[in-house]
Order: structure tokens, then sequence, then C-alpha cells
């Protein structure tokens, strides 16, 4: 939980990146991040099991949202990866005037 | 948009680019980026294209404007004189001298008249030519325009002037020039000669 912690917190470095970049670039992967930090938050040392089941039932509701989650944050993990390619072309079409 | 009304297509293709290469769009699909970057570099090189097309037509018509300009130098520095001799009246088209000299001082000079890096940032940079930018046609008709009636009206004040010169001294020599010049001129075009001496 603490590598999913740490690598949720990198993809949303670059992703924050996007917003002054692409105006109105707030995906819906942030939602899933945030469920997703929320969930590795409550598996932490001294959270109890209740507390984490909780948490999931909360965030996600049942386990295909969670699926769907853990997918999302894929997706925006490959999103990130692209980050410095796609600003540098967003910022050469918006010198194309 | 500074694509200027011919190249629309251009400007759509790059809306699309953008629209298509947002964090929203590729999100649910990250690996369409792929197609987008190829659609990116053909978008950037018809750009390119484009733009060494107008960069060379736009040096090609200043070279053009620039000799004109420079042929009408001795025009406007006529222009500046005939300006300040208080009994040709009051001036006229003082500022076509300054117009002028913004008018020179527009039109760009480039040293790459061709074949820069298709590649390369999309503008010239030595300096830069927006794509929309025109070789200042238009405003050359404008000042040169401005310039041939101010020139029309100081020679025929400086024709009356002569003329009243000479009609003040009857016995001057050239008054026999001037007397054959009327009788094959139209005697109209003298009436202000005639009304104001």
């Amino acid at each position: 939980m603490l590598q999913l912690c740490e690598e949720i917190q990198k993809t949303r470095l670059p992703l924050e990146g996007f917003q002054t970049i692409f105006s109105g670039s707030a995906t819906v992967a942030d939602k899933a991040l945030s469920n997703q930090e929320a969930l590795t938050g409550s598996a932490g040392y001294g959270s109890d099991y209740i507390g984490f089941y909780n948490t999931a039932e909360d965030r996600f509701g049942d386990a295909a949202n969670l699926t769907n989650a853990v997918e999302a944050f894929k997706r925006a993990k490959r999103l990130g990866m692209l980050a410095e390619v796609l600003s540098r072309a967003k910022t050469d079409l918006d010198k194309i005037r | 948009m500074r694509f200027g009304p011919e190249r629309q297509n251009l400007a759509l293709e790059r809306d699309a680019l953008i629209a298509r290469m947002h964090p929203a769009s590729l999100e649910p699909n990250p690996s369409l980026w792929t197609a987008v970057a190829v659609n990116l570099r053909t978008f950037r090189q018809r750009h390119s294209l484009a733009h060494q097309r107008h960069h060379n037509e736009y040096h090609r018509r200043a070279a053009t404007l620039r000799n004109q300009i420079g042929g009408r130098r001795v025009r406007v520095s006529a222009l500046a004189q005939l300006i300040q001799v208080r009994e040709l009246d009051e001036a006229v088209s003082v500022d076509v001298s300054s117009r002028f000299e913004d008018l020179a001082a527009s039109v760009r000079n480039c040293s790459l008249e061709s074949d820069f890096d298709l590649e390369s940032a999309p503008w010239c940079n030595q300096p830069k030519l927006p794509i929309d930018e025109t070789a200042p046609e238009r405003q050359v008709l404008e000042i040169f325009g401005a310039m041939d009636a101010s020139m029309r009206e100081y020679n025929r004040r400086l024709g009356v002037h002569a003329v009243r010169q000479l009609m003040a001294d009857s016995a001057s020599p050239q008054m026999d020039t001037i007397i054959n010049l009327i009788q094959v001129a139209d005697p109209a075009s003298w009436k202000t000669c005639w009304t104001k001496t």
C-alpha cells in the first residue's frame, strides 16, 4: 500500500502540471486518485480493518468501482509519462497563431 | 487567430490537434497519443511549408517595395523643403515625411530567404514574421498617392508663384516666353493666377 501511495503522489505531479498548460484539464483520474489515496491512508500503520473496509465502501461502493479506479490510475500513470511531450507540443502549437 | 483568412484550414487543424491532445481526451486511452503525434508532425510540416511559402512571397514583394521606397526618397526630401517655403502658402501633407519613414521601417528584411529547417520554430526569427503579415503594399500606395498629390499641389503653387513674379516685371526677358505659352495653353488653367494678380 505504501508503494501505491508513493506512485499516486508521483503520478499527481505531472497531471497537476497539465492544469497550467491545458485549460480545464482536471480529469476523471483526479477523483480515482483521491479515492485510492484515501484507501491507502486507511491501510497505514495503526489503522484497523474496519476503518479500511469503511473507507473502501464509502469511496468505491463495490469491487467493480475499485477495479475501475485501479484502471483509471494505470491510465493516469501513462498519461503522466506523456506530460513532458504533451506540454512541449501544446506550447509549440500555442506559438503557431 | 493569426493564420489569416487564407489559412483557416491550418487554424482548424491546429485547434483539432489541441483538442485531441487535451488530457481529458487522452485519459480514456492514452495510447491514442501515438496517432496524435503523427498528425502533429504532419501539421508542423504543413505549417512550415505554408510559412516558408509566405516568407518567400513576403520578401519577394518586400524587395520590390524597398526599391520603390528608395526611389521616392528624393521626392520626400523635396517635399520636406517645399513645406518650409512660406511663399508657397500653407504647408500640405506635413506628415508625409514621417509616414514615409515609418513605412520604410515597417518593411521587414530577413537574411533567411529560403530553405530553413522544416522542423524548426514556426517563425523565421530574424526578425519574426507572422504568417498573416503581408508586405505593406496598400500603405505604400496610400503614401505614394499622398506624396504625388502634395507634389502636384506644390508644382501648381510654384507655377503660380513663378508667373506672378514674371508678371510683376513686364520688362522681364521671360515675358515673351510666357505669352507664347499662354497662346498654346488652355487659358482656363491660369484662372487662379489672373484673379489673384
